[in-house]
């Protein structure tokens, strides 16, 4: 380094120069070295301080990523790389549709105001149609199979289903509500990043906006959880029985009380359940692969390990998964689904039935095709379905 | 800064180039992705955007490898591609939502700093000084005294990438520092004679 050339330096000398840029910004062993620079130029010692000063405040990025999130992003990344060509044609695809459903939105999603709903807390999920209630309680009607809503992330202007787009005024107190009936989901972009599949026959109420140092979600119904990260603003999962504390991050949360089914299941990351009941303070924190049951009659969580955690979750995708199943806890999870009640009379009850189960069928299909694999038959009689062989 | 002072990164580039060697081109993302990703949100906040910028950029750098020509300074070919892919994104972007959204995506060098100026010490006066001096600059001109400080982008790189001369973006980094330098020199020429 030319001292001599630094005795001519002005302040904004020091701070143009590159090499003198490096030292300021060197942490600990830069501090030795500008000591010592100021101590061969005494003349310019103030200069130097207020060099370093002021390139110390021109350094202005702060946001590290920690290691492991910039890998899991390299891998999906080389992931859809190594799918790229399928990916393409997809899109090629998906672009198609979307021009076809913009032209015939009518077909696609039609879209009627109801009238403001002020009494949010209802208890029940009636409607036959997804609902989404605006901070002002105005009710958006959605008569899609599957509705995608996105919030931007200042909690004003959403998104449905890619092809409708509006405005919301957000007060500090103000909450929104999603209502998937049964035999409908929805996915919601929350204002955070958080990503939230709601399943059929279910709510959640949550902020536009996370406002205050905690972020807040209630839910009925089942919920699966990607929750974006932000160490600052812990996330929370309220249900009627359990609180869900997020440490991380993808898991579903079950809350179906006319069933008495509550839990979670992880898939990653770590999340503690707290029981809401004030005698009791139970509380369980769950590893990945692993289910908590909550017993509301004895206020108790018991942990199981799972296999094919998958399975659990891929209602979200749009359908359900069975590994060698009987064909009765089949039509169980069928007629949670689309709420219907189904019977059934087997003598035997031998059809193991595997595979996945396509969700974007009405009711009437799905028992037609399970009818035919497993080789029953069933009759309708009053509001029930009885299968028989 | 993510970047290290140690590691060669145009020699990894060009093995990922030469040889498609992925590992090369890992390192370089994981190195660059916190500088794009503060540049990035020195135009939105929308982290979305930013993010789905960067995955885009180096997914096309793998995609069209064998046509990518020989690159002399990594950083500004970098910084270039993803201002550019950037700027494609936001533009899609509002054309899905709102146009109200995302109207701040002109550069802002304290974009992503909270406004706190109340009581400071004389330390944080330079601060003070730093910010008001940026602020008052025009969007491009604080775009190139951070890509010039942060990204230590050359002036070359910098007339290039903003299509103007090497004197003129010298000129407007000198400019700029020496008012912050006649600035802090008042005050604190102030407080020692107090």
């Amino acid at each position: 380094m030319d001292i001599e050339l630094f005795r001519n330096y002005r302040i904004e000398d020091f701070v143009l120069d590159e090499n003198f840029r490096k030292l300021a910004k060197g942490g600990e062993k830069s501090d030795y070295f500008l000591k010592e620079l100021s101590e061969k130029i005494p003349e310019k010692r103030d200069e130097i301080t207020l060099a370093v000063k002021i390139i110390n405040e021109l350094h202005t990025s702060s946001i590290q990523h920690n290691h492991d999130r910039k890998s899991a992003l390299w891998n999906d990344l080389i992931l859809k790389q190594k799918h790229a060509r399928r990916f393409n044609i997809l899109r090629y695809a998906a672009t198609i549709l979307l021009l076809v459903g913009i032209g015939c939105a009518s077909i696609l999603c039609i879209f009627k105001m109801a009238a403001p709903e002020k009494n949010i807390a209802s208890d029940e999920v009636s409607l036959d149609d997804a609902a989404l209630v605006l901070a002002d309680g105005k009710q958006i009607s959605i008569n899609s199979e599957q509705s995608i809503i996105q919030y931007t992330s200042n909690g004003k202007n959403i998104s449905v289903n890619d092809t409708v787009f509006m405005e919301q005024s957000i007060t500090d107190d103000a909450v929104n509500q999603m209502i998937t009936p049964y035999g409908k989901r929805s996915g919601i972009l929350l204002s955070d990043g958080t990503k939230v599949w709601l399943n059929s026959g279910s709510r959640m109420i949550y902020p536009p906006v996370f406002k205050g140092k905690i972020r807040e979600v209630y839910l009925e119904g089942e919920g699966y959880f990607e929750v974006a990260e932000n160490s600052g603003k812990p996330f929370f999962v309220k249900t009627s029985a359990f609180t869900v504390k997020v440490i991380g991050t993808k898991f579903d949360v079950l809350a179906r009380k006319q069933l008495s089914e509550f839990g979670a299941i992880l898939l990653k990351g770590k999340i503690t359940l707290m029981a809401t009941s004030q005698s009791h303070s139970k509380e369980v924190t769950l590893s990945p692969d692993q289910k908590a049951s909550f017993s509301d009659k004895q206020h108790n969580f018991m942990i199981t390990e799972v296999e094919n955690i998958e399975n659990y979750i891929a209602w979200k995708d749009g359908y359900l998964m069975f590994n060698n199943e009987d064909i009765s806890s089949v039509l169980k999870r069928v007629s949670q689904y689309y709420n219907i009640s189904i019977d059934f009379r087997f003598k035997n009850d031998i059809v193991k039935i595997s595979g996945k189960l396509d969700l974007k069928d009405d009711h009437k299909r799905v028992l037609d095709g399970l009818s035919i694999i497993s080789k029953t038959k069933y009759s309708k009689e009053g509001n029930k379905y009885l299968f028989y062989n | 800064m993510g970047l290290s002072q140690t590691i060669d990164y145009l020699s990894l580039w060009n093995k990922f180039i030469k040889d498609g060697n992925q590992t090369a081109l890992s390192i370089i993302y994981m190195d660059y992705y916190d500088v794009l990703f503060n540049y990035g949100s020195k135009y939105t906040k929308d982290t979305q955007i930013i993010e789905d910028s960067i995955q885009n950029i180096f997914s096309n750098f793998l995609k069209v490898r064998k046509n990518l020509g020989e690159v002399h300074n990594l950083s500004g070919y970098i910084l270039i591609s993803f201002r550019r892919q950037l700027f494609l994104d936001i533009k899609n972007h509002k054309k899905l939502f709102l146009p109200e959204n995302l109207s701040d995506d002109h550069f802002n060098y304290f974009a992503d700093q909270e406004q706190d100026i109340t009581d400071r010490e004389e330390n944080d006066r330079i601060n003070m000084i730093v910010k008001r001096c940026i602020r008052n600059l025009t969007p491009k001109q604080q775009e190139i005294i951070y890509l010039h400080f942060e990204c230590e982008l050359s002036y070359e790189d910098l007339s290039g990438m903003f299509d103007i001369t090497v004197e003129s973006c010298y000129k407007t980094v000198y400019r700029s520092i020496k008012l912050i330098r006649e600035e802090a020199e008042k005050i604190l020429f102030r407080v020692r004679n107090n």
